[in-house]
């Protein structure tokens, strides 16, 4: 699995990634954290030259993407070089700056198909 | 009928020595003096927030400094959108007959009154906590994010973009009181380093010192005037992550509504004074107020259609992009701008024509919060 979490509402089974203690479709209170599969496709990517201050422990250049996944969510995480709007991305969770971001790396035809 | 008595903006740039309370003080000062009110007049006081003066009562700190006893006074926080918030407030407190006269006023040493380094950390809060400010992401990612998904879609270009950068210096170049008015070129900007792609460093606005006030009044006053005619607001989310894909939906909700409540339509505008923190800011808010063609924004700035002369006048100023960008007053200093151009008091860099109706558009967070104002020129 991933080890990207997304959170599901039990009352009426919407899905979405910014954690909260209620769904905001239906309103229900009985909400579960989840582990994405992690494969989707990236709806939007920026590179990203300028770190947030001067004392951030990673050097720029990274690249930050949009990935809708299969599971339904749109999730912010990095992706790989090869990584364009409409790829077919793999997720996982990777340590960055002293944090935990989910990190995509992008399909090939070939590993699509294997 | 509610009126914009008075809408003055102080210079933007590098203020040394200068402080919120004092450019707060200094913006205050000009709009009683255009209004022809004195302090004593002021019933309602509505304040933006200030970054480098994070003060739980801003308003009644500025209020007792200033001189002033309000019957309604408060600070408020939307973002970009607070300047035309606190507009669309005041008319509701006047029409509402709650206050008379209603001072706003806002004004921040974002530059000189904090490092670099802390600005774009403060902004950068505008990003969720644990689901996207661990990415390492800043405001102008977020907007790239939005910018890089606007190009696929449209096909427009970088240097589209860039048109609108070129189209706010030139307006800087004659506007008195403007942080950046050299001359600029679409070379220079794709060629300036990227800061977050497609972005540059010149598709983004500069970091200023300024302040800007606005009175909002129940009576005109001597001599032509504007009325607010329209005013409405849409929010749609707060982080870019859960934007709908229609990320502008908002702008077209809230231009709708003060439209309908104004009885015009966007043919009927002919002045602009539109948010744009960054060119793609403005690119895609004027394709959601339905004044350009999907796509065609920066082509619309390339063919003179927003230059003074043009039939569409837009941030005649220089916009946030070139006049600069203080926080809450930068948006304000473009409803400054559309009402001395609309009552002819912009002499030196006046439009071909005052039309009858102007739009204000603000916005706040990664085109989150929206409040749209039509003004309307009463003679």
């Amino acid at each position: 699995m991933s080890g990207i979490l997304i959170e599901t509402c039990a009352t009426c089974g919407a899905r979405w990634y910014l954690p909260r203690d209620l769904c905001p479709a239906c309103g229900g209170r009985q909400v579960s954290r989840i582990e994405a599969t992690g494969t989707g496709k990236v709806y939007s990517v920026t590179t990203q030259h300028r770190a947030p201050s001067r004392d951030f422990p990673q050097t720029p250049p990274w690249r930050v993407a949009l990935v809708d996944l299969d599971d339904g969510p749109r999730v912010m995480g990095h992706v790989d070089g090869d990584a364009q709007i409409g790829s077919r991305v793999r997720g996982r969770t990777q340590e960055f700056g002293g944090a935990t971001v989910p990190a995509f790396t992008t399909e090939t035809e070939e590993s699509e198909n294997g | 009928m509610t009126y914009l008595r008075a809408a003055c903006a102080t210079p933007f740039g590098r203020i040394e020595g200068s402080g919120p309370l004092t450019l707060m003080g200094e913006a205050a000062t000009r709009a009683l003096d255009a209004a022809g009110l004195v302090r004593a007049d002021i019933d309602g006081l509505i304040c933006g927030y200030a970054t480098t003066l994070p003060h739980l009562m801003l308003a009644t700190l500025f209020a007792e400094r200033f001189g002033l006893a309000p019957a309604y006074a408060h600070g408020i926080q939307m973002g970009g959108a607070t300047g035309a918030g606190m507009i669309h407030l005041a008319r509701i407190l006047v029409a509402s007959g709650t206050c008379r006269n209603v001072l706003v006023v806002a004004g921040e040493n974002r530059l000189t009154g904090q490092s670099r380094d802390a600005s774009v950390q403060t902004l950068a809060q505008v990003g969720h906590a644990t689901g996207e400010v661990p990415a390492g992401a800043i405001v102008p990612a977020y907007y790239a994010l939005s910018a890089a998904r606007y190009l696929y879609d449209t096909g427009a270009t970088e240097r589209d973009l860039a048109e609108l950068a070129v189209l706010m210096r030139r307006h800087a170049a004659d506007t008195p009181g403007a942080h950046l008015a050299g001359p600029l070129t679409v070379d220079e900007i794709l060629a300036s380093r990227p800061i977050a792609t497609p972005l540059k460093l010149l598709d983004c606005c500069p970091i200023s010192d300024g302040g800007a006030a606005v009175i909002v009044s129940a009576e005109r006053g001597e001599g032509p005037v504007l009325a607010i005619a329209g005013a409405a607001q849409a929010h749609t989310h707060q982080h870019v992550t859960e934007a709908p894909d229609d990320i502008c939906l908002g702008a077209r909700v809230s231009s709708g509504r003060a439209l309908a409540e104004a009885g015009v339509g966007v043919a009927d505008i002919g002045c602009l004074g539109v948010y744009d923190s960054f060119t793609v800011t403005l690119a895609m808010l004027l394709e959601a107020l339905g004044i350009s063609d999907p796509g065609r924004a920066g082509a619309d700035a390339a063919s003179g259609r927003f230059d003074r002369a043009g039939d569409l006048p837009l941030n005649t100023h220089g916009g946030l992009l070139s006049y600069g960008h203080c926080g809450v007053a930068g948006a304000m200093a473009h409803v400054a701008e559309v009402r001395d151009q609309m009552l002819g008091l912009a002499p030196g860099r006046a439009i071909a024509a005052q039309p009858h109706h102007a739009l204000i558009h603000g916005d706040g967070g990664v085109l989150s919060s929206h409040v749209t104002l039509v003004l309307e020129r009463v003679s």
